[in-house]
This record gives structure tokens, C-alpha cells and sequence, in this order.
């Protein structure tokens, strides 16, 4: 009965993905995927609070209060910001997060301005192979050689000002979802909506359960990861232990995978607290959850906003192993139910008190 | 009413005034007294972060407007055995700019003055060779305008490592409007602030919401709001300098509005409404993306305050150089300051929301483009099919 209890619904954690992937959510541009989420709440029956600027809390009451457990989940992506209106009439960009413009290269993107919403591409600022031949093989990959061609009939600067179009004009891009018959997903934006789906299949899961979580069980899915500061204000005060859930970086020198819950033990902030690290991977041994750590070199996450804003927090980071992270992102589905499955384990296990003494 | 005059007076008053980042305790003074004369509530931090209170109709949510009074400046580092002195830069600036600047030292016991030179080897005539030192703060020696020839010399005078080094200003203001001067960044904006506190108080106005005004210290090393930001505040504007004249080809007496900036984008919300203000009272508001910027608005996320904030920025030229911005932009900022807290919150209720149903939206649905994408291969390649159906129905 135990592993019933824990295995969560693969067809609404896929459905769930397949939406939140359809909702605009670049850092800072983030309202409506946090309106669909406390929609999904709802249903789940689950009870929320947002905060001023749209990080959801939701609490699920625990046998006990006190040394509350948080489970920590971003929904903003990264993206770009339209920086110049171009004599061209096209569009300069920066971008939303930490990312290369060669994975911008191609993609294709909303604009939403102040005036119409526009669709476009974004391109190098040599793109034509008839006209320009090897030059464009020596163009450096720069957010300053990228431009956006609009969709629009927009010839010059004056064009996209009477457009209504700004400088500081969000910019997402289609996050282009495939699932293959061999249960892999490739997407933009799996960072962070996969893990989101994952934390929402654990929250049904432990809603419909017959019994409580054994402390608070809250759920916080933050805003503005991509930039720094996802978990800075919004960690309820009750919290002990806090949880993050991420896209892990699968790549040659990395032990993460695309199957199975990868385990983070260090980032580049530092180390994870050893002893919520060790009880994680006691449950995964214990509930039969494939499993692996891995250490992450160029990486920040929510519980280093959380640690920096002066919260007195254990943390940990579980992932979910993924090719090409901040590029053509790729993870498997069956590590998302891993992920959840090992969160509703996490949910009932005992906490654990630290042992006095390493060893 | 907003003055220009004042504010170019309140300016230059500041501007005498040294205080680099961590040597702020005079200028904090100084605003003190301003706002003691205007009869304005004002508590400091323990480290001199100056919260002012405008009190208004109502006490939540409440608003902040955040100028920081700390600049660029320098500390010395070592002293080398001829007797000059190496120097380490406070704040992000180059050394570049820091050539051929007259600074004043505050050491323990006394106060130097001195000039910051290019470090060319003893020996080697100064004028050559000096075009091959790369621009770096480890090729800039500060020479005392005193007799000091050795380590031991400096010693004597009381120099030593972590003394405070301020620029001279040195401002001039144009009859047309410009005004140059070093730490224009951020005493500008500091000026156009208290101007607008000086118009709300003589008014007799009172704001809807209670407004703070935040005086701040640490803004240049990126740590301007500890401590300084009260629970009820649920928007905060932060008042700064942005390079953006040349550039940007924005006219000098506009007031530019950040976007975002290195720390990511504003607040979408807040910013439409300081839009919205703007527009109202015919003040010139660009929006820009402000790429190598930092703010204390930023600062205040990452200390962990769940605020939303926007950056105003009055135009120049060469931030962290040799300074110039124009009084139309500081008189256009001090109006824009002054209708901002006038105006209603961007947001009037505060309590945490339990439902999604009174969040904001951002994207109108009506909007959304349509597009057309490819249809299944598979529905299309049975083109015998098809072809069947339409013989039929043309039967």
C-alpha cells in the first residue's frame, strides 16, 4: 500500500506541463502563469496566498506545526527584453537570465509591448547565406549580433515607434514542446515548468492521500529565479527546511541523468545541507526511486536568495537531469514522476533531527 | 512650487560635502539639518541610512523613494617605499577616469590633499613611456601635495592603508542648464528629492499613503538597503543617475524610466503606472533598459523585501566619469518625484491575496496573434483519400 501511496498521476503531470508550457512566463511578465497555477490549487483544493508581486505559498497542514517543510519551485523562464528599435525595423534584445544568444538564434517569439502583440524571429544580424557566404560563419555569438525580425510590414525606427513598441518590451520565446513515444520531452522552458508540473503531481498526490504530511507542507513556486532573487521574501517564517526543485544539467563531466532524481550536493554558492542530502537519499533507497548526485558548476538556484536575504534554512536541491539546459532543453518524463514520487516520500518521512556531531 | 535655482543650490551644497561609500557620516548630517528645517520625521540607522516620513491619509500600503547619498571614491592600499601611494578603487569605476584627479585624504590624525597620476618607473622621464601604461588601478599612484619622499615620510604624516580618499567635484554650471562635476551620481538625484519634499511641505499637501524617503549609504557597493525598508512598504522607486544622453540619443531634460536592468526587469505594474503619471503631468518619461546598471531597488529584493520597484533616472552623459546631466531633467525629476507621492498606490489594497481572482493580469487575450502552423503530416499525405472524397462530392 505504502508505494500506491506514492505514485503519482504520470497523465496530469504530463497535462499539466503541456499547459504551463503554452503561458508566456519570462522573468518579470509571470502574472497569468501564476494565475493558472493558484486555478490548479484550487481544484486540488489545496489552500494559497499569493505575495504582492505573485509568488505563491500553499500549505498543506501537516500532523504536527512548527519546522514547517517548503518545497520550492520557480515559474518564470529565462527570455529577453527589447533593448533598441533599430533603424532596420528590427529589434534589439537582451537577455532575461543567464543564457548564450546562440540557442536565441531561430527561436521564434512573442513581443509584448504597450501597443499590438507581435510575433517574430529572432536571427543573427548576418542571416542570409546567398548574401554573405562565410562571413556569417565569423559573426561572434553576442545578444549585440542578434536581432528580432518582427512579422510585420516595420522598415524603419519610426515604424515600430508608431507601433507602439518600447524598449524594455517583453520578449518569450516558443517554448516548442515534443514528447516521443520514448517518453522523452524537448522544449524551451523545461526550467522550470517540468519541475513545476512535478511539484503539482506531488500536491495532488498528497492531497487525495488518506493521511497528513507529517509537519506543514508548503509549496512556494517563486518568480524571478532566472535574475536572483526567486525565494528572497517569500519563505514563510515557520520554515526549517527548504527544498528546491530545478532543471539539473546533464552533460560530459556531469553525473546527472535524464532518468531518475539527481541530487545536488553543491553549487556554485556551496555545499547543500549535508543532512537533508543524506535523508533524501535514504528515501530514495528506501522507496526504490532511481537516483544520483551530482555537483553543478555555473549554477544558482532559490535557495541561495533565500540564504543571502539572512534565512536560517537547511536546503537542499533536487533535479531533474536535463540535456542542453538554457539551449534545446531535453529530460525524460519518467524523472518527473521520480521527482514527485520522491517529494510525497519526503512529505511523510519523520524529520529528522541533525546528529550532534558530523560523522 | 519646484524650483530650479534650489535645486542647483542644494546641489552644490552636497557636492562640497566628500562622501565616498563608508565616509558618509557628514553628508548624512547635512540632510538631517535639511529635513530637521523643513520640520520633516527622520530616524537614522545605526549606520546612518536616513528614513524620512511624509505622513499621509492613510498608514498601508505605504511607498518608498530611495536616493543614495554615497559616491564613487578611493582607499589607499599601500605605501610604497618612494613614498607613493597605491590606491584601491570604492565603487565599480575606472581607473581611466581617476587620472589627473585632485582628491583629499582623511587620515587618522589630519587631511592631505594629493592628486592621482599614472605610475611611471622612477628614472624614466615622465613624458615618455606614459602612453604604454594599460588603464588599471595597479598603474595609479597617489602623489601628496607634501614633502614625502619615502615609506617613512608617509608614515610620519600618519598615511596608512584604508584612509579614505575623496574626489574633488569640481562642478560648473553652465548658464544653458548642463552641469558637470565628478559624484554628480547620485547628489543630483539626492537634490531633486529634497526639492520635492521641500514643495509637498509648503504646500501643505498630504500624500494619500504614508511615503518614506530614504536617504541611503551603501548604494555603490550594492548593499544600500538593509535595515531600511519597513514591512508596510509595497512599492519603491528608486531615484539615480543613467547615462543615456550620447548614447541613447535621449534629450537631456528627460527623466528616463529603467525597464530593467542588469538585475533583471522592474516591476511591469509599477512602471505603467509611473507611465501613467508622467503622462499626466506632461513630464518627459523615456523608457529604457539600463544594461550595466545596478540599483538599490535591486538591493532591496535580494535583502529580502517583497516590494515592487522601479528605477527613475535623471539623463547625463559618462556616469562614473566625468559627470553632466541638465536642471531640466533634475527640475522634470523633482516634479515627477512629487506626483508620484501624490499619487494613489499602484495597488491599494495589501493584504496576502487567497485567491488568484483580484491578482493582476498582464496579457489582454483580445490581443493574442493568431498563427498558422503546419498541419499533421499524416492527415495530408493520404492525399488518395482525398482525392476520393472530392470526386465524391463532386458526383
Amino acid at each position: 500500500m505504502w508505494n500506491d501511496e506514492l505514485t503519482p498521476d504520470a497523465e496530469y503531470l504530463r497535462e499539466r506541463l503541456l499547459e504551463m508550457l503554452a503561458i508566456p512566463s519570462p522573468t518579470g511578465f509571470t502574472d497569468e502563469l501564476s494565475h493558472y497555477v493558484c486555478a490548479e490549487l484550487t481544484r486540488l483544493q489545496i489552500p494559497h496566498e499569493l505575495t504582492r508581486r505573485g509568488t505563491i505559498v500553499a500549505r498543506l497542514a501537516g500532523d504536527r506545526s512548527g519546522c514547517a517543510r517548503a518545497v520550492v519551485n520557480h515559474l518564470d523562464t529565462i527570455g529577453a527584453v527589447v533593448t533598441a528599435l533599430k533603424a532596420n525595423g528590427r529589434l534589439g534584445i537582451a537577455p532575461l537570465g543567464t543564457w548564450s544568444s546562440r540557442f536565441a538564434e531561430g527561436g521564434r517569439v512573442t513581443i509584448y509591448s504597450h501597443g499590438e502583440v507581435l510575433r517574430g524571429q529572432v536571427l543573427p544580424v548576418l542571416a542570409s547565406g546567398h548574401a554573405f557566404n562565410e562571413q556569417i560563419d565569423q559573426l561572434p555569438v553576442s545578444w549585440d549580433t542578434v536581432e528580432v525580425r518582427l512579422n510585420a510590414p516595420f522598415a524603419n525606427r519610426a515604424d515600430l515607434e508608431q507601433a507602439g513598441i518600447t524598449t524594455g518590451a517583453f520578449v518569450n520565446f516558443d517554448s516548442d514542446p515534443e514528447i516521443s513515444q520514448h517518453g522523452f520531452i524537448t522544449a524551451r522552458h523545461l526550467d522550470n515548468k517540468a519541475g513545476a508540473s512535478a511539484l503539482l503531481a506531488a500536491l495532488k498526490l498528497l492531497a487525495r492521500a488518506p493521511r497528513r504530511p507529517e509537519v506543514d507542507f508548503i509549496a512556494v513556486f517563486t518568480v524571478t529565479e532566472e535574475v536572483g532573487t526567486g525565494a528572497s521574501a517569500s519563505l514563510p517564517a515557520d520554515v526549517a527546511e527548504m527544498v528546491g526543485i530545478d532543471i539539473g544539467p546533464v552533460a560530459p563531466g556531469q553525473n546527472a541523468r535524464e532518468t531518475g532524481v539527481t541530487l545536488c550536493a553543491q553549487d556554485t554558492s556551496g555545499p547543500f545541507d549535508r543532512h537533508l542530502l543524506s535523508q533524501f537519499k535514504r528515501l530514495c533507497r528506501e522507496h526504490d526511486i532511481d537516483h544520483q548526485v551530482d555537483l553543478f558548476r555555473y549554477y544558482y538556484s532559490d535557495a541561495n536568495s533565500a540564504v543571502l536575504a539572512g534565512r536560517d534554512v537547511r536546503d537542499a536541491l533536487l533535479t531533474f537531469g536535463t540535456d542542453a539546459t538554457h539551449g534545446y532543453e531535453r529530460t525524460h518524463l519518467s524523472s518527473l514522476t521520480s521527482l514527485a514520487r520522491l517529494l510525497a516520500a519526503y512529505a511523510f518521512s519523520p524529520q529528522v533531527e541533525a546528529p550532534q556531531r558530523a560523522g | 512650487m519646484i524650483r530650479a535655482e534650489r535645486i542647483q543650490a542644494t546641489l552644490l551644497d552636497l557636492l562640497a560635502i566628500p562622501s565616498p561609500c563608508g565616509f558618509t557620516d557628514e553628508v548624512v548630517h547635512h540632510i538631517s539639518r535639511i529635513l530637521a528645517q523643513l520640520g520633516v520625521d527622520h530616524e537614522l540607522t545605526r549606520r546612518g541610512t536616513i528614513r524620512a516620513r511624509l505622513p499621509g491619509n492613510k498608514p498601508s500600503p505605504a511607498r518608498a523613494v530611495v536616493t543614495h547619498v554615497d559616491t564613487l571614491g578611493a582607499m589607499v592600499k599601500r605605501i610604497g617605499a618612494d613614498g607613493r601611494i597605491e590606491v584601491a578603487p570604492i565603487g565599480h569605476w575606472s581607473s581611466r577616469f581617476a587620472e589627473g584627479v585632485r582628491v583629499t585624504v582623511f587620515a587618522d590624525t589630519a587631511v592631505f590633499r594629493g592628486c592621482l597620476l599614472p605610475k611611471v618607473e622612477w628614472g624614466v622621464s615622465r613624458d615618455r613611456g606614459v602612453e604604454s601604461v594599460p588603464h588599471d588601478w595597479n598603474n595609479i599612484e597617489l602623489r601628496l601635495e607634501a614633502p614625502v619622499y619615502s615609506a617613512a615620510d608617509a608614515q610620519r604624516l600618519g598615511i596608512e592603508p584604508g584612509n579614505f580618499i575623496a574626489l574633488d567635484s569640481s562642478p560648473e554650471v553652465l548658464g544653458n542648464g548642463y552641469i558637470t562635476a565628478r559624484s554628480i551620481d547620485n547628489k543630483a538625484g539626492t537634490a531633486a528629492v529634497l526639492e520635492a519634499i521641500r514643495h509637498i511641505v509648503e504646500a501643505e499637501a498630504t500624500p494619500c499613503h504614508d511615503t518614506y524617503v530614504l536617504f541611503t549609504i551603501n548604494e555603490t557597493t550594492g548593499a544600500g538597503m538593509g535595515g531600511a525598508v519597513l514591512p508596510e512598504v509595497s512599492e519603491l522607486v528608486t531615484v539615480d543617475f543613467a547615462s543615456v544622453e550620447s548614447r541613447e540619443k535621449t534629450p537631456a531634460k528627460s527623466v528616463v524610466l529603467a525597464s530593467g536592468d542588469a538585475s533583471g526587469p522592474y516591476d511591469f505594474h509599477l512602471n505603467a503606472h509611473l507611465h501613467a503619471i508622467a503622462r499626466a503631468a506632461n513630464i518627459p518619461l523615456q523608457q529604457r533598459h539600463l544594461q550595466a546598471f545596478h540599483s538599490d531597488a535591486a538591493a532591496a529584493l535580494v535583502a529580502g523585501h517583497d516590494v515592487r520597484t522601479a528605477v527613475i533616472a535623471y539623463a547625463g552623459d559618462a556616469s562614473h566619469s566625468v559627470e553632466r546631466t541638465h536642471l531640466d531633467s533634475l527640475m522634470n525629476m523633482s516634479e515627477l518625484i512629487h506626483a508620484y507621492v501624490m499619487s494613489e498606490p499602484t495597488f491599494a489594497r495589501d493584504e496576502p491575496l487567497t485567491s488568484a481572482a483580484e491578482f493582476s493580469h498582464q496579457i489582454d487575450t483580445a490581443s493574442l496573434p493568431v498563427s498558422t502552423r503546419v498541419p499533421d503530416t499524416a492527415a495530408v499525405i493520404r492525399v488518395d483519400r482525398d482525392a476520393d472524397t472530392d470526386t465524391d462530392n463532386v458526383e
